[in-house]
């Protein structure tokens, strides 16, 4: 490079960042992206819809292979959950006269906002519904079987960036739905953690992960994951289990915060 | 070259836009291709060293990625200048273009890009993202590079502007 090429390149990459550092330290880069987002979103939903229908379509291809095994696998299964149905049933009429009997109210139910997803980066994804429809800055995100998505991290006129659980800065209280055994819900990057909990507790495969609100993060009781594998190690005094969350973007359109 | 700038914009939002709507439902092990930065690389190590137009590439590209990325905005532009500054640097030392010059510049720009990503989102917002998912995307884009170079090797009359 010529030295004068050399003064062009360099004065280029100083404007360059001086004009992004202002955008940012102006706020102006959140105006820039809510209008890019607001422009795009008929292209981006369609690209959306486009790429899980299509992707759809190949796992379809690629499920049908395992359908005869996974059908029988489906049956047990059912036959297992219609005798753990009729126990619950008898347990909820209990609980109603128990209800009655002790004045207690029913919880109140969460005040929810549909929404759907356009887009994803890393880990978060983009939803459409922003600040004009009443969004706010670390509001939990759900799907409708209650599984935990993640938390609203940036709010837009019109739409919102989701933190998903298995970002590295998504940290959260959750237990073992079989029993009392509470931990901390780590995301590290392409996947998540159930960590710090006791050796002296059992942590079993496939166990089934809720969160717990001690730390008022997220309302107790959604679905986070379920165990994938146990790491112990006799050196530390905390075990750690990788989990596989519920959610799962290729299966997931719509959406709720929980307002 | 205001036409040619115009049409470059419009690509790179276009795939952006594609990138972060429709191809990640296509990602390998959690890796999507980056065809922006697959671009810019090819656009940079064809380009006529006595040219800028692969910096503006990738100011125009770094600013599209941005815009649908979850960093700080502006980081994807510092990160591909600087990777574009590299591959300039490295064409100096070249004696000859060819395929093999080619893979060994595209995987270290594309690890290069990577690794900025990773500091600037360490030091913005102190989470570390170098994860092995990296390496997979290295390869995913360094394959789909390579049908890029074909490709462009023999279309390059575009970039004589």
């Amino acid at each position: 490079m010529k030295p004068s090429s050399k003064l062009k390149t360099a004065a280029i990459l100083i404007s360059t960042i001086c004009f992004l550092a202002l955008l940012n330290l102006t706020d102006f880069s959140k105006e820039i992206r809510g209008f890019f987002y607001s422009a795009s979103y008929p292209v981006q939903k369609y690209l959306w819809e486009s790429g899980s229908n299509i992707s759809g379509f190949f796992d379809f291809i690629i499920y049908l292979k395992s359908l005869e095994e996974k059908n029988s696998e489906l049956l047990s299964v059912n036959q297992k959950l219609l005798s753990e149905n009729v126990g619950l049933r008898e347990l909820k009429k209990e609980n109603e006269i128990l209800r009655k009997a002790f004045g207690i109210g029913l919880q109140k139910d969460f005040h929810l906002i549909l929404t759907e997803v356009i887009g994803k980066d890393q880990d978060f994804i983009l939803i459409n519904k922003g600040e004009k429809d009443g969004v706010l800055k670390g509001l939990p995100v759900i799907t409708a079987e209650k599984a935990l998505c993640g938390k609203v991290d940036e709010v837009y006129n019109n739409f919102s960036k989701v933190m998903l659980i298995s970002n590295n800065n998504s940290v959260f209280d959750a237990k073992i739905q079989r029993d009392e055994i509470y931990g901390v819900v780590e995301g590290k990057g392409n996947s998540t953690y159930f960590s710090f909990v006791p050796q002296v507790q059992e942590i079993k495969k496939e166990d089934i992960i809720i969160t717990a609100s001690l730390g008022g993060i997220f309302p107790a009781g959604l679905l986070v994951g379920q165990v994938k594998s146990v790491k112990r190690s006799d050196v530390i005094s905390f075990q750690e289990a990788e989990i596989e969350p519920f959610f799962n973007i290729k299966n997931t359109e719509n959406l709720f915060i929980i307002k | 070259m205001i036409k040619k700038l115009s049409i470059l914009a419009i690509f790179f939002y276009a795939f952006s836009l594609f990138q972060s709507s429709f191809l990640i439902y296509f990602s390998i092990l959690g890796a999507v291709p980056n065809f922006i930065l697959i671009f810019v690389i090819i656009l940079s190590f064809f380009e006529n060293r006595r040219e800028n137009i692969g910096i503006i590439a990738a100011i125009l590209a770094g600013l599209s990625l941005d815009i649908f990325s979850s960093l700080v905005f502006g980081v994807n532009t510092v990160a591909l200048i600087l990777t574009v500054l590299f591959i300039k640097k490295a064409r100096c030392y070249l004696k000859e273009i060819n395929i093999l010059s080619f893979f060994f510049i595209f995987i270290f720009s594309a690890f290069i890009f990577n690794f900025l990503l990773a500091v600037f989102d360490f030091i913005l917002n102190l989470s570390f993202n170098l994860t092995n998912v990296i390496l997979i995307e290295v390869v995913y884009d360094l394959i789909l590079g390579i049908v890029g170079y074909i490709f462009f090797k023999k279309w390059n009359s575009f970039l004589k502007i």
